[in-house]
């Protein structure tokens, strides 16, 4: 008797955790209404972006049926992909997730998107304007101080390089304002180079052998993204410097979480930087569209921030975020 | 023979706007309309001014880097006001113009050379200018002139892009036609040796020419800039391969010496049909690529064969 | 109105030298007005070098010309065309694109603002010129490119007219017209005449010149050697002036005649035609023979080599090798049936110029040089070269050097070599001496003649009838494409040519 009352119990709390914990159900309900969701992003020529493409689909097939997907990623720049926003108003869509190619450029547009009553969140590249319902957003200076810190803590001094992104890109400077704050905390470490590696290997290489090549003495490199670590890393290898210097990267990239397990490579650690939270954009606007607001605010009409948090990863925790790699 | 080239492209286009109309409810809805015209007239203006190089036997792939320079120069003179931001514009636009043309008549460098240099110098002075940022743009009334629409009551509202595209197709087809400038291009471009033995001042009117096509292009790059409101740098990137395919599927020849204005009108829109219906289908960027390809070639194929007889 | 005894246009003493080669020598001309002068002469003789002085193309480097009695500076050809001088080019000079009357009027428009024209006034200009020419059945509208090369030339001469000129230079007119159209152009040239129009009438044609010319000047080798009025004058006398006199050359005694396989045709055509005409041109060819193909410019000669060689674009009619019948369709297909050419013009055809000489010498037959790897054995390359080099007789100073380097008769033993080596049965010789000086023209001729005795057949084409006398048994002479008539190699002279050329004793229609 007491057996079969504790597997009653055991059924209830499955049952009901599985109401309570699984992802789509807080956000779905029977009586919704279906809607169609406009999701712009950058082409997907870098893997990071094509993960945030992919969890958007993700994020919609998790609505089911209620929801409805448009996804437009192929401007190759900003003009080209204000035209992709305006064929979703003209398909009078139900709400509109922007990543922008960059901010600016597409603030005007946006404006009209607010006069026309609908639901926008602007992620990661965030417009000039207030005129989003939310913006969703990586902490880009936090992801450049964990950096900092990291190597200012292992290395203590010597000299250290960046390989940046794209230039212009918000989340490009963001992350190396924070890195060149924080590193002023460390008086004995010298920041001698900063080239462009334009988020892709080959040219994260390239950057690579140009720095060593003035700058010999380099002890550390932050690459802002993964693939430009594992573009520097190739460059390190062929150079026979592996052990003398040691690379760190952001994303999450699958490579580079085996690269940093491994002892031959100079990669030593990552800063998660998650690809979901364009995935993290479409469910929100989905709630914003049915009029239920969104968690942590009070009314649907004020415009919100949701940060998505990092973490530091080196080859110690690395197990732990594996499920996270891309 | 121009009217047995012509015919069956303007069939082929009415053919595709019915297509398109079937495709996707949304297609001729009057948002979509006016969206597409004022898509069309970025590349538009550039195709227009880019009719009268081609037919004067040269060609220009500056364009593109012409439209990022001519942003962030006039953006950047913002604090100073409108009109300082388009002169500043067309004046920069129009230098670019007058390089390429002595260059090509003076340096004697061949076309394509002489402007896949200027292209890269000016996307390179674009970059420097700007420290490779963008420029946030803090003018209302630029802002207007990409996305403002000129109200004409009966809740008629043309863009006025549009309206731009409209005055300067209606110039360069009066300059194309009516004037000695339009017929010296077509001479020059048919054959310079005899023009030149005519008495037809073959440096200067070809210098003309490239000033005329970069003049258009720096109207556009005003246009585009005003559109985002942003002086950007990167932007451009391969609006010069556009402009030379709208002009070449028209039925202008890349020899020079003959080309409509009409023709170019119509493989503009010819393009910004493809580019809208499939944004509107929702098909994937490398389609989109393809068939654009597709199209070219099966163009300039079907135009080999009818000149040919 | 004009005094046609008066001199419109005077050159005197003028001459125009290219790298030490003198194209025109102290040239004496005149034209009066009214009058429609003539000027025939051999290929080469400097004729349209002579047009582009007058034209102002050129500067002459010494002499003067006196354009009713005031002399002319010209450096552009547009001074010229201001001071009244047209040029009717053989390759028209108008913009195919643009129509009939645009092209009248270019350069001529009368301009608003200096960038506006009227198209009324265009189109009326270019009516008064073609009324003048009492052509009325041109439409204005029409583009040049969809015009018969007749219209054409009418809407040139026009266009000349439009321009206001007094002097008119036809370049070889009458080459792509029918008979008919040849008089519909005289009728205009004489209405014109009357008019006080003058021409200068540049052509082969001697039963055309005689016509139509009031006076008639012979150009040979840069000068004007004779010239006298077209009623003082008959056929024969003009023949004989134009005909060269015997150059120095090294005459041979070998034997002329055919070696062995007297009969045994290696190559023969049958009714061939090609290029769109209808030529039907038949010719035989022995083992062991050299024969010649003799004609003024544009007469079909290397056309013809081209259509043995599988270059022409359509080619009807039989060709039989060895007695076996044969589609010539590619060089290469030529090449496999034993045939090789060596064309006109080796800068543009034949040598590659910036490479080596052992290189250009061994080109042909690359794959005699291949490994198994497919890989160029250039010692074998190199050692073969130095052969060939001795047997030809070339001067160079190493095998490396630059061909472009050695002196045109080297290189043209370079190209011959190429080919002889080559185990051809037929080869095909378009001017194999030209810009090549007189000994190394020996060596090339001693060279032909011994690889003759082995039964190598060589079909040339020259416009050095002398040197056809001295290496052919069998000439043919060709004329508008089509051969009017054949000689064996038994005393003939090049006067017997010229006047095979230019006389009227063929019994053929022109249609």
């Amino acid at each position: 008797m007491r057996f079969a009352f504790s597997c009653i119990i055991v059924l209830l709390i499955v049952l009901v955790s599985n109401y309570c914990f699984s992802a789509g159900q807080p956000f779905v309900q029977s009586n919704d209404k279906k809607v169609t969701i406009g999701v712009v992003l950058p082409p997907p020529d870098h893997p990071w972006l094509a993960e945030n493409a992919k969890y958007a689909q993700k994020a919609a097939s998790m609505l089911g049926g209620k929801c409805r997907l448009i996804l437009l990623n192929s401007a190759k720049d900003s003009a080209t992909q204000i035209n992709e926003v305006e064929s979703l108003l003209t398909k009078k869509v139900d709400g509109i997730v922007l990543f922008a190619i960059e901010g600016s450029p597409l603030t005007p547009i946006c404006k009209k998107i607010k006069r026309a009553g609908i639901p926008l969140a602007s992620v990661s590249r965030i417009i000039n304007s207030n005129d989003y319902t939310i913006k969703v957003e990586g902490d880009n200076k936090l992801i450049g101080r964990m950096a900092a810190e990291y190597i200012g803590k292992k290395l203590r001094s010597g000299k250290v390089a960046l390989i940046t992104g794209v230039p212009g890109a918000s989340d490009s400077l963001d992350r190396i304002n924070g890195f060149k704050n924080e590193i002023k905390n460390y008086p004995n470490i010298e920041l001698v180079a900063s080239l462009p590696g334009h988020f892709v290997i080959e040219k994260g290489m390239s950057a690579m052998e140009n720095i060593l090549t003035a700058h010999p003495e380099v002890k550390a490199v932050y690459a802002l993204s993964d693939a430009m670590a594992l573009g520097a890393d190739m460059a390190i290898k062929s150079r026979g410097l592996t052990n003398k210097i040691f690379i760190i990267g952001s994303d999450g990239n699958k490579e580079m979480f085996k690269r940093i397990k491994n002892d031959k490579s100079s990669c030593v650690a990552t800063i998660t930087y998650p690809p979901s939270m364009t995935g993290d954009a479409v469910l929100f606007i989905y709630l914003a569209i049915q009029g239920k607001g969104i968690p942590g605010t009070f009314d649907p009409l004020i415009p919100v921030s949701y940060k998505v948090r990092s973490t530091l990863i080196t080859k110690d925790d690395i197990d732990k975020y594996q499920h996270l790699a891309f | 023979m121009r009217l047995r080239v012509k015919f069956p492209l303007f069939l082929t286009f009415i053919l595709l706007l019915i297509i398109c109309g079937f495709a996707s409810p949304y297609f001729f809805t009057e948002q979509n309309v006016w969206v597409l015209l004022r898509q069309t007239t970025i590349i538009g203006i550039i195709s227009l001014g880019m009719t009268f190089v081609i037919i004067a036997a040269g060609i220009d792939l500056s364009v593109g880097s012409t439209v990022a320079l001519v942003s962030v120069v006039s953006v950047s003179c913002q604090i100073y006001g409108l009109p300082a931001m388009i002169l500043a514009g067309l004046f920069v636009g129009v230098l670019v113009g007058l390089v390429n043309g002595l260059a090509v008549t003076f340096g004697r460098v061949v076309p394509f050379i002489a402007t896949l240099a200027t292209m890269t110098i000016a996307k390179g002075l674009a970059l420097w200018y700007t420290n490779e940022n963008v420029i946030f743009g803090t003018n209302d009334q630029f802002s207007k002139i990409g996305n403002g629409c000129l109200a004409l009551g009966y809740n008629i509202n043309i863009p006025y892009p549009v309206i731009i595209f409209i005055i300067i197709f209606i110039f360069s087809w009066l300059l194309l036609e009516k004037t000695v400038f339009g017929k010296y291009v077509r001479a020059i471009g048919g054959n310079t040796e005899s023009a030149r033995r005519s008495g037809v001042n073959i440096f200067f009117w070809t210098v003309i020419a490239y000033l005329y096509c970069s003049f258009l292009t720096s109207i556009s790059g005003i246009i585009v800039s005003a559109r985002m409101n942003t002086g950007s740098p990167s932007i451009g990137d391969g609006y010069e391969l556009d402009a030379i395919a709208s002009v070449v599927i028209g039925g202008t020849s890349l020899f020079g010496g003959k080309g409509k204005l009409s023709g170019t009108l119509i493989g503009i829109l010819l393009f910004a049909v493809i580019a809208n219906i499939m944004n509107l289908l929702n098909w994937p960027s490398f389609i989109q690529y393809t068939i654009k390809g597709v199209v070219l070639l099966a163009a300039m194929v079907f135009q080999r064969f009818s000149y040919s007889k | 109105m004009y005094d046609n005894s008066k001199n419109i246009l005077k050159a005197k003493n003028l001459c125009k030298s290219f790298h030490n080669n003198h194209v025109l020598k102290d040239i004496c001309f005149d034209l009066k007005f009214g009058e429609v002068h003539g000027i025939i002469g051999p290929n080469g003789a400097g004729k349209s070098s002579l047009i582009k002085l007058f034209s102002g193309v050129y500067k002459s480097d010494c002499g003067e010309i006196l354009l009713k009695n005031k002399v002319l500076a010209f450096n552009n050809p547009h001074k010229s065309l201001k001071a009244g001088i047209s040029v009717v080019y053989q390759e028209l000079d108008l913009i195919p694109d643009l129509t009939v009357a645009e092209n009248i009027t270019l350069g001529l428009e009368k301009k608003f603002l200096n960038i506006f024209y009227s198209k009324n006034n265009e189109c009326c200009i270019a009516e008064k010129a073609l009324h003048k020419l009492n052509v009325t059945h041109i439409p204005l509208n029409k583009n040049i490119r969809n015009l018969s090369i007749a219209d054409q030339q009418s809407v040139a001469i026009a266009k000349a007219l439009s321009h206001k000129s007094k002097i008119i230079i036809l370049d070889e007119p009458t080459a792509a017209l029918t008979y008919k159209e040849i008089e519909n152009l005289f009728k205009v040239i004489n209405k014109l005449k009357n008019n006080g129009i003058s021409f200068i009438y540049i052509s082969h044609r001697l039963e055309e010149i005689i016509k139509i010319c009031d006076r008639i000047s012979v150009l040979k080798d840069g000068n004007i050697t004779y010239s006298c009025k077209t009623s003082e004058i008959t056929h024969d006398i003009i023949i004989e002036k134009i005909a060269s006199k015997k150059s120095a050359l090294i005459e041979s005694n070998y034997n002329k005649q055919l070696t062995s396989n007297q009969n045994h045709p290696v190559l023969e055509l049958k009714n061939l035609s090609f290029d769109g005409r209808s030529q039907s041109i038949s010719l035989t060819l022995n083992t062991g023979e050299i024969i010649g193909l003799a004609g003024f410019a544009g007469s079909g000669r290397t056309e013809l080599l081209n259509a043995i060689f599988g270059v022409a674009r359509s080619c009807y009619g039989d060709i039989f090798i060895d007695g076996q019948k044969n589609k010539i369709k590619s060089p290469k297909h030529a090449i496999k049936n034993g045939i090789g050419m060596v064309p006109e013009d080796r800068k543009l055809l034949s040598i590659f110029p910036d490479t080596e000489v052992y290189e250009n010498i061994t080109f042909n037959g690359l794959r005699n040089f291949l490994s198994a790897k497919f890989v160029i054995k250039t010692l074998k390359r190199i050692r073969e070269a130095a052969l060939r080099v001795k047997k030809m007789n070339i001067v160079s100073s190493s095998l490396k050097q630059p061909i472009s380097e050695l002196s045109g008769g080297n290189q043209q033993k370079a190209i011959l070599a190429n080919w002889f080596f080559e185990n051809l049965k037929v080869i095909l010789l378009d001017e194999p001496t030209r810009g090549v000086d007189i000994s190394s023209k020996n060596d090339i001729y001693s060279i032909i003649e011994e690889w003759k005795t082995k039964g190598i057949s060589f079909i040339v084409v020259s416009s050095d009838f002398n040197e056809l006398i001295r290496l052919c048994s069998r000439i043919f002479v060709l004329r508008d494409n089509r051969i009017i008539k054949s000689f064996e190699n038994n005393n003939i002279t090049e006067d017997t040519i010229i006047k095979t050329i230019l006389g009227n004793d063929i019994n053929e229609i022109k249609s």
